[in-house]
C-alpha cells in the first residue's frame, strides 16, 4: 500500500515536472491538464493531412468562443484504428479525416455518436452518405494520372482506360502506391474490383506482366517513379488523385502538364463525426456544422485538395479546367470493403508482390 | 661492424623546437648490455623508441651487423621490447602472452603446438615463474608482470632487447633484486640488449657498458667502473651522483689529494661518502646539518669548509644533532677527476 | 589514513555503518536505491507499461487470455519468411556497418587530419534523417533513369541492405572510435615489436581491446536494422517485410491486434536473443583497458609514408582504412547531395526559392518550417535531459561488479533491459500509449493529448544510446583509481564524483550529441503519437511531402537539408565540446 502509494506519487512528480518542461501547447487550450471539457474548448482529432487556411480555425473561435486544438496522428488508417482502440476514453471530441473504405468499420466499432448537421450543406453531404453519425465533408476521386509531355515526346497516344494499362504499348510505364501501405492504393485496388469484379486479380496479374511497378507510398510514387511529379522519373503514368493536375500548371502560364485518366477512378470521401464519449459534444457539433459553412468548405480545395461537398461555393477556375471529377468512378460498397479488406489485400498482395 | 649501430641519429617531434635526440652515435656488440642513462625528459625513451621503429628518424642511421634497418618495419627487426608497465596482452594468459612472439617464423620450437609450449615453460622458468601458464595477467604482481613481459620480449629470441625503464614502476627491493636475476637472464640468453634507466645504481647492475644522455645528447660511454671514476664532465659526474666538485688549486683540495695520490685532471669530484665521520679524524671537520639513515646506517650532511654541504657516511647508531662540528675521514676511492 | 576504518564493529555505531561513517554511508545507500529505481520506473511506466497494454489487447479476449494466435501467426508461411527476412537483413546490414565502420573509426579518432571533424559530424548525419527523406534521397539515386539506375538496384534487397548500412553506419564509427581513440597505443607496439605485422598486432591485440566496443555498436546497429521500418518500405516494399513492417500493417491497417502481439512478442525474442548474444561476447572481453590521452594516440594522417619511417609498418593498411573510408563517405554522401541538389531545383531551372519558402506558415499545419525547427529544438533539449539523466544513472549502475552473482546478473539484465525499446515495435510502443495513458494512476491528466509524451518518447530510445555510450568509458575505468581516490580520503560520493562522473564526461559530450540527434530526427514512436498544434520538423517534412505539388515537395527537401545540416552541427558542436575534456589526466 506505501509502495504503490509512493510509485503513483513519484509518477505525480516526474509528470507534473515534464508537464512544466513542454510549452509547446498553446495558452488558451488548457491540454496539460487534460480537462477539453473545460467550457470553450474542442479536440479535434484527424489524420496528417488536414489542413485549413491561417486563421480559418481562429474565425471558428471568434464565431463560437471555443477554441479548437488539433491532433494529427498518421494516415487514415491508423486514425481510424487508434480512434477505435480508444473509444472508451476518446483522444478527443470529433474526428475529421476517416473515409469511405474505413467508414464501416468506425461505424461498426462505436467510434461516432449520431449526429445530423442541420447546416446548410449538409443536404449536399447526405448525399454522400458513409453511416450513422458521418457527416461527409469533402471527396474526391483517385485517378490514373498521365505525364502529357512525355506522350508528346514519345509520340505515343495517352491510355485512357484501365484495360489500357495492360496494353504493351504502356509497358513499364505505370507505377502504382501500394495498396497495403497507402490508400490512394488501396483505392485503386478497389476501383479494379469495382471495374472487374471477381477478374480483378487476373487484371492485376496482366499489370504485373506488363511491367507495373509498386512504390511504397503515394508521395514515393509520384515525386520519384513519376515523370511528371517534378522528380523527374522514369514513368509516365501514375497513380494519383483527379486533383493532381492543378499543381502542375507551370508557374510561367499555360496548361497543366499532367491530366487525370477520368475512367480509371474511385471515389474517396472523407467524413466527420462527432465522437463517442466526447467531453465536449455540443462544442463538437459545433465544429461538424463549422467544416460543412462555406468558409472551410471554400478553402478545401487548396488547403487539402479535395472536392467541398458543398455545391454553394465556388471550385477554383484551374480546378474546373484541369480537375473534372470522373462522372461515373467505380464504386464499392463500405460494408463489403470492411467485410473484405483483409483477403483482398493479402490476394492482392500474393499476386502483385509475391 | 657486428651488432647495433647508431650513427647520427636525429629525433624530431613535430611541434617540438628541440628534437628529442639530437645526433647520438653509439655501437653495441652482439652480446653486450648497455645502459641509457639519464634524467627524464633526456631523450632515451625516444632513441630507444626510434631504434625499435616506433618513431621515425628525422636523420642519420639505425644499422644492425652494418646494414641499415631504417627501411625495417618494426615486426621484422627482430628487435624486442619490454615496456616500462610490460603491456601485457590482457585477453591472453601468461602463457598466450609468452608464445606470442612465437607464432610465426621458421625455427623449430615455433613449427609445432608441443615446441611453443616447450619454449614458453623454458622461459617463464628462466624469469622464475614456472608453471605459470595458464594464469590470468590480471592476477599477477607488478614484479611478475615484468618477469612475463621479459620472457615475452625474450622468447622469439630477439637479436635485440630493448628495455624501456622495465624495473622503474617496481618498488626498491624488488627492483633491486629484479636487477640482478635480468643481469643473469640476458647474460644466460646472451642476449645484446639495451637499457632505459635513470636510476645510475640499475645501470651499473645491470650494464656492460653505459651511455649518459642529457638533452638528446650524449655525453660518455663507458665500462660502469671507468664512468664512475673518470667522469667526462662536470654534468657527467653531477648526474651519477658526485655532489660536490673542488679544484685542484684550492685550499681544500689538499687533504683530498692526500687521500686519493696525485691525480691528472683539474678538479676533484666528490661522490657520497667521499668523507666519513670518525671522531677525532682530523683529515677534515664539517658542521652537520642533519642526519638520515639508510639501511642502518646513518648519513650526515655536513659542511665542509671549501668544498660545501656533502653526504658522509657514518657508524651505525651514531647520534649528532644539527650544528655539532665532527671530525671525517676521506674515502679516496669515492673521489674522482675530472679535466 | 583513517581510524574508523581499521576499527572492528564492536560498538553498535560502527556495526551499523559497517565500519564507516553513518551519514555517507546511509546517503550512498540511498543514492543507488535512487539510482536504479529511477530509471527503472521511467521505464516500466513509458515503457513497458505501453507495450504490455497494447501486447495484452491481443492476448486477452473477452476477459480470457487467448493465445490461439501464436498456433494461427505460426502457421503462416508468410510469418516464417518475414522472420527469415527480418534476420537476414539485419545480420547482413550489420556485419557490413562493422567491417566498413571499423576502418572508419581508425581514420576518424585515430588519425588526424585537416577536416576530420567536418566528416565526423557528416557521415552522423544519415543516422538522424528521417526515413521518408532517406527515401526520396536513396530512390531517386538508384530508380532507373537517376544517376546509379544502371546498378539496377531500385527495390532489390540489396538496396534495403545498403540504406540499412547507410543509417547505421554512424553508430559503428562512433561507438567504436570513441574506445579507439583512448587506447593505449603501446600494447599493439609492443606486438610489433614481437614479431606482429601491423595486420597481426591490429588482429590479435588491437581488435580483442576493440570488442565490447564493437559488440556494443553492432548490437545497437542489430536492433536499428530488425526494427527499421520507414526504410524498409520506401526502398524493398512489403516484399522484404519485416516483423517491424508486419506488425505496422497488421496494427494500422488491419486492426488485426491478436497478430499484432504474436508478432511484438517474435520481435521481442529476436531482439532479446540478439542481446543476450552480445552481452555474453562483451562479458568475455570487456575488462579493465589500458586507456591514453587521444592527444598520445592520436597520430596525423599523411598520405605519403612519413619520412624516415619504413616500408611495410602499417602504413598500407592506414592508407588502406583511409580509402575504404573515402569510398564510403563518398557514397554517403551520393543521397545527401542528390537531397540537396533536388532542394534546389525550381521547375526546370535552380533556385533558393523553396528556402524562402521556409519562413512562411505552409498550409500543411500552419506553421512554417522555421517554427517547426525550433519546436524541435525544444521538444529534443526536453529529451536529451531526460535521456541524460536516466541513461547516466543506468549507465553507472551496470558498470557496478556487484560481489554476488545475483548482483551481477541483476545488473547485466538491467542493462539489457534498457536497450529493449530500441529492439520493441514503434507500431507497438506509439499505440500502447494511447491504450494506456488517459489518466494513468487514475490522475486526472490524459497525458497521450498533453504534448508530454513526445519528448518522453524520444528519450526512451534516446536513452539506450547515452548507456551504450557511456557504459564501455565507465567499464574501462580502472577500479583502482577509485580506490586511489577512496584511500585519499574521499567519501563514497566523491569517488563517484570524482571519478566516474567526472570520467563519463569525457564521454558525455559524444552521447549528448547522439542523444540530441537521435531526438530530433526521431519520427517512428512519436508519429504514432497523438500530437498536439504543433508538429516537429520531421513531422512537418512528412506532411509536406505528403502533399501534391512540386512547391511542398521542394519545401519539404530544403527542411530536410535544414534537419541535416542542423544535426551536423550539433554534433560538430558536441565534438568541440568534448575536446577540451579529453586531454591529460587518464
Amino acid at each position: 500500500m506505501h509502495r504503490r502509494f509512493m510509485l503513483v506519487a513519484a509518477a505525480t512528480v516526474a509528470v507534473a515536472s515534464l508537464a512544466a518542461c513542454s510549452s509547446g501547447d498553446t495558452p488558451d487550450s488548457p491540454a496539460a491538464s487534460g480537462t477539453s471539457a473545460a467550457p470553450g474548448s474542442v479536440t479535434l482529432v484527424t489524420h496528417d493531412s488536414f489542413a485549413l487556411s491561417d486563421g480559418i480555425l481562429d474565425d471558428f473561435t471568434a464565431q463560437t468562443g471555443i477554441a479548437v486544438k488539433v491532433i494529427q496522428q498518421g494516415d487514415a488508417g491508423a486514425l481510424v484504428n487508434q480512434l477505435v482502440l480508444t473509444k472508451d476514453a476518446p483522444l478527443g471530441d470529433v474526428m475529421f479525416g476517416v473515409d469511405n473504405t474505413f467508414a464501416s468499420r468506425a461505424v461498426d466499432e462505436g467510434v461516432v455518436a449520431p449526429y445530423t448537421s442541420a447546416a446548410p450543406a449538409a443536404a449536399d453531404a447526405a448525399k454522400h452518405a458513409g453511416g450513422t453519425g458521418l457527416t461527409a465533408i469533402d471527396y474526391g476521386d483517385v485517378c490514373i494520372n498521365v505525364d502529357h509531355a512525355w506522350f508528346t515526346k514519345h509520340e505515343l497516344a495517352e491510355p485512357t482506360s484501365l484495360d489500357d494499362l495492360t496494353d504493351a504499348r504502356y509497358k513499364n510505364l505505370l507505377v502504382v502506391p501500394n495498396a497495403v501501405t497507402s490508400s490512394p492504393g488501396f483505392a485503386f485496388l478497389l476501383a479494379t474490383i469495382g471495374a472487374k469484379g471477381d477478374g480483378w486479380q487476373a487484371y492485376w496479374a496482366d499489370l504485373k506482366k506488363n511491367g507495373l511497378k509498386v512504390a511504397d507510398g503515394w508521395s514515393d510514387a509520384y515525386f520519384t517513379d513519376f515523370s511528371g511529379g517534378g522528380g523527374g522519373g522514369p514513368r509516365p503514368i501514375v497513380l494519383s488523385y483527379a486533383s493532381s493536375p492543378p499543381s502542375t500548371v507551370p508557374k510561367s502560364g499555360g496548361a497543366a502538364t499532367t491530366g487525370a485518366l477520368l475512367d480509371t477512378c474511385f471515389r474517396q470521401t472523407e467524413y466527420a463525426g462527432v465522437l463517442t464519449g466526447a467531453k465536449n459534444p455540443q462544442g463538437a457539433q459545433k465544429l461538424v456544422d463549422f467544416l460543412l459553412s462555406d468558409e472551410v468548405q471554400a478553402d478545401i480545395p487548396t488547403s487539402m485538395y479535395m472536392y467541398p461537398v458543398s455545391t454553394a461555393v465556388e471550385i477554383p477556375a484551374d480546378w474546373q479546367k484541369y480537375a473534372p471529377l470522373a462522372t461515373t468512378p467505380f464504386d464499392v460498397a463500405p460494408d463489403q470493403i470492411t467485410a473484405n479488406r483483409e483477403a483482398w489485400l493479402a490476394e492482392w498482395s500474393q499476386t502483385v508482390i509475391g | 661492424m657486428n651488432g647495433l649501430g647508431l650513427h647520427d641519429v636525429v629525433v624530431r617531434y613535430p611541434g617540438a623546437t628541440a628534437p628529442a635526440v639530437d645526433g647520438v652515435s653509439l655501437h653495441v656488440a652482439p652480446g653486450e648490455v648497455l645502459a641509457l642513462l639519464g634524467p627524464s625528459g633526456c631523450g632515451k625513451s625516444s632513441l630507444l623508441r626510434a631504434v625499435a621503429g616506433l618513431e621515425p628518424l628525422a636523420g642519420g642511421a639505425v644499422t644492425w651487423d652494418g646494414a641499415s634497418v631504417v627501411d625495417v618495419p618494426v615486426h621484422r627487426r627482430g628487435f624486442g621490447l619490454v615496456f616500462q608497465d610490460g603491456q601485457l596482452f590482457t585477453h591472453r594468459d601468461v602463457g598466450g602472452n609468452v608464445a606470442y612472439g612465437l607464432s610465426s617464423g621458421g625455427l623449430s620450437w615455433r613449427s609445432s603446438a608441443s615446441g611453443r609450449s616447450h619454449r614458453v615453460a623454458e622461459l617463464l622458468e628462466l624469469v622464475g615463474l614456472a608453471g605459470y601458464e595458464r594464469r590470468e595477467v590480471a592476477t599477477l604482481s607488478g614484479g611478475e608482470r615484468q618477469r612475463v613481459a621479459l620472457a615475452r620480449a625474450l622468447a622469439p629470441a630477439p637479436r635485440l632487447l630493448l628495455l624501456d625503464e622495465p624495473l622503474s614502476a617496481l618498488d626498491r627491493s624488488l627492483r633491486e633484486r629484479l636487477a640482478v636475476d635480468l643481469r643473469a637472464v640476458l647474460v644466460a640468453t646472451g642476449t645484446t640488449a639495451v637499457f632505459v634507466t635513470h636510476d645510475q645504481d640499475e645501470a651499473f647492475a645491470v650494464a656492460d657498458r653505459v651511455a649518459v644522455l642529457a638533452d638528446g645528447r650524449l655525453l660518455q660511454v663507458d665500462t660502469p667502473p671507468e664512468l664512475w671514476l673518470r667522469p667526462a664532465s662536470r654534468e657527467v659526474a653531477r648526474f651519477l651522483g658526485y655532489e660536490a666538485f673542488v679544484p685542484v688549486g684550492d685550499p681544500a683540495a689538499a687533504p683530498l689529494l692526500a687521500a686519493t695520490g696525485p691525480r691528472s685532471g683539474s678538479v676533484l669530484a666528490l661522490a657520497e661518502g667521499a668523507f666519513v665521520v670518525t671522531p677525532g679524524d682530523t683529515a677534515a671537520k664539517g658542521t652537520v646539518l642533519g642526519v638520515t639513515s639508510r639501511r642502518g646506517r646513518s648519513e650526515v650532511r655536513v659542511d665542509v669548509p671549501g668544498v660545501g654541504p656533502v653526504t658522509a657516511l657514518a657508524p651505525v647508531g651514531a647520534r649528532w644533532d644539527a650544528g655539532d662540528v665532527v671530525g671525517l675521514r676521506i674515502d679516496g676511492s669515492a673521489i674522482a677527476s675530472l679535466d | 589514513m583513517t581510524a574508523p576504518v581499521l576499527t572492528r564493529p564492536t560498538t553498535p555505531l560502527a556495526g551499523a555503518g559497517h565500519g564507516r561513517a553513518p551519514g555517507p554511508g546511509r546517503t550512498m545507500g540511498a543514492f543507488w536505491v535512487l539510482a536504479v529505481a529511477l530509471p527503472v520506473l521511467f521505464l516500466a511506466v513509458f515503457f513497458a507499461w505501453p507495450v504490455l497494454a497494447m501486447v495484452g489487447r491481443g492476448f486477452v479476449t473477452d476477459g480470457s487470455l487467448d493465445l490461439t494466435g501464436f498456433a494461427d501467426v505460426f502457421s503462416r508461411p508468410r510469418t516464417w519468411r518475414i522472420v527469415g527476412l527480418t534476420l537476414a537483413q539485419a545480420a547482413i546490414a550489420t556485419s557490413l556497418a562493422v567491417l566498413l565502420g571499423v576502418p572508419g573509426a581508425y581514420v576518424l579518432y585515430r588519425r588526424r587530419w585537416r577536416g576530420r571533424g567536418a566528416v565526423r559530424a557528416l557521415v552522423t548525419v544519415p543516422f538522424v534523417l528521417p526515413t521518408v527523406v532517406v527515401g526520396v534521397a536513396f530512390r531517386s539515386l538508384l530508380v532507373s533513369g537517376g544517376p546509379l539506375g544502371f546498378l539496377h538496384l531500385d527495390g532489390t534487397f540489396a538496396a534495403i541492405v545498403a540504406a540499412l548500412v547507410f543509417f547505421n553506419y554512424a553508430v559503428v564509427v562512433r561507438g567504436v572510435g570513441g574506445m579507439w581513440e583512448r587506447l593505449d597505443p603501446r600494447a599493439s607496439q609492443a606486438a610489433r615489436a614481437l614479431g606482429a605485422s601491423p595486420w597481426r598486432a591490429f588482429r590479435t591485440v588491437t581488435l580483442p581491446a576493440l570488442t565490447p566496443a564493437i559488440v556494443s555498436s553492432a548490437s545497437l546497429s542489430f536492433l536499428f536494422c530488425a526494427t527499421a521500418f520507414g526504410t524498409v518500405l520506401v526502398l524493398g516494399g512489403l516484399q522484404f517485410g519485416t516483423v517491424e513492417t508486419e506488425i505496422w500493417v497488421q496494427t494500422t491497417q488491419f486492426l488485426d491486434l491478436r497478430a499484432a502481439a504474436v508478432l511484438s512478442v517474435v520481435q521481442l525474442v529476436i531482439v532479446a536473443g540478439a542481446l543476450l548474444l552480445a552481452g555474453r561476447a562483451r562479458s568475455r572481453r570487456e575488462r579493465a583497458l589500458a586507456l591514453s590521452a587521444p592527444a598520445e594516440s592520436v597520430r596525423p594522417l599523411t598520405l605519403r609514408r612519413a619520412p624516415g619511417s619504413p616500408r611495410h609498418d602499417g602504413h598500407a593498411l592506414a592508407l588502406g582504412a583511409a580509402a575504404v573510408t573515402a569510398l564510403v563517405v563518398l557514397l554517403l554522401c551520393l543521397p545527401l547531395v542528390n537531397l540537396v541538389l533536388r532542394s534546389l531545383r525550381v521547375g526546370d531551372g535552380w533556385g533558393l526559392d523553396h528556402y524562402a519558402a521556409l519562413g512562411t506558415p505552409g498550409a500543411a499545419s500552419g506553421v512554417s518550417v522555421w517554427s517547426a525547427t525550433a519546436t524541435s529544438l525544444r521538444t529534443a533539449v526536453t529529451a536529451t535531459l531526460l535521456a541524460l539523466v536516466v541513461g547516466g544513472l543506468v549507465a553507472l549502475v551496470v558498470s557496478r561488479r556487484p560481489r554476488r552473482p545475483a548482483g551481477r546478473r541483476a545488473v547485466t539484465g538491467l542493462d539489457a533491459l534498457f536497450m529493449l525499446p530500441l529492439g520493441v515495435s514503434a507500431v507497438t510502443v506509439g499505440f500502447g500509449f494511447l491504450v494506456s495513458m488517459h489518466e494513468p494512476f487514475g490522475l486526472p491528466v490524459d497525458l497521450r493529448t498533453s504534448g508530454v509524451l513526445v519528448p518522453i518518447a524520444q528519450a526512451v530510445v534516446a536513452v539506450p544510446l547515452v548507456v551504450r555510450m557511456v557504459l564501455p568509458v565507465l567499464r574501462a575505468v580502472d577500479p583502482r583509481l577509485r580506490q586511489a581516490a577512496a584511500t585519499l580520503g574521499a567519501t563514497p560520493g566523491r569517488v563517484l564524483r570524482s571519478v566516474d562522473l567526472s570520467i563519463a564526461a569525457r564521454s558525455v559530450g559524444l552521447a549528448v550529441g547522439f542523444a540530441f540527434a537521435a531526438s530530433l530526427g526521431e519520427f517512428g514512436a512519436t508519429s504514432f503519437l497523438a500530437r498536439p498544434d504543433e508538429p516537429t520538423l520531421p513531422v512537418l517534412i512528412f506532411r509536406l511531402i505528403g502533399r501534391p505539388g512540386a512547391d511542398s515537395y521542394g519545401t519539404a527537401l530544403a527542411a530536410s537539408v535544414v534537419l541535416a545540416a542542423l544535426t551536423a552541427g550539433i554534433v560538430a558542436a558536441s565534438e568541440r565540446l568534448r575536446a577540451p575534456g579529453t586531454g591529460g589526466d587518464w
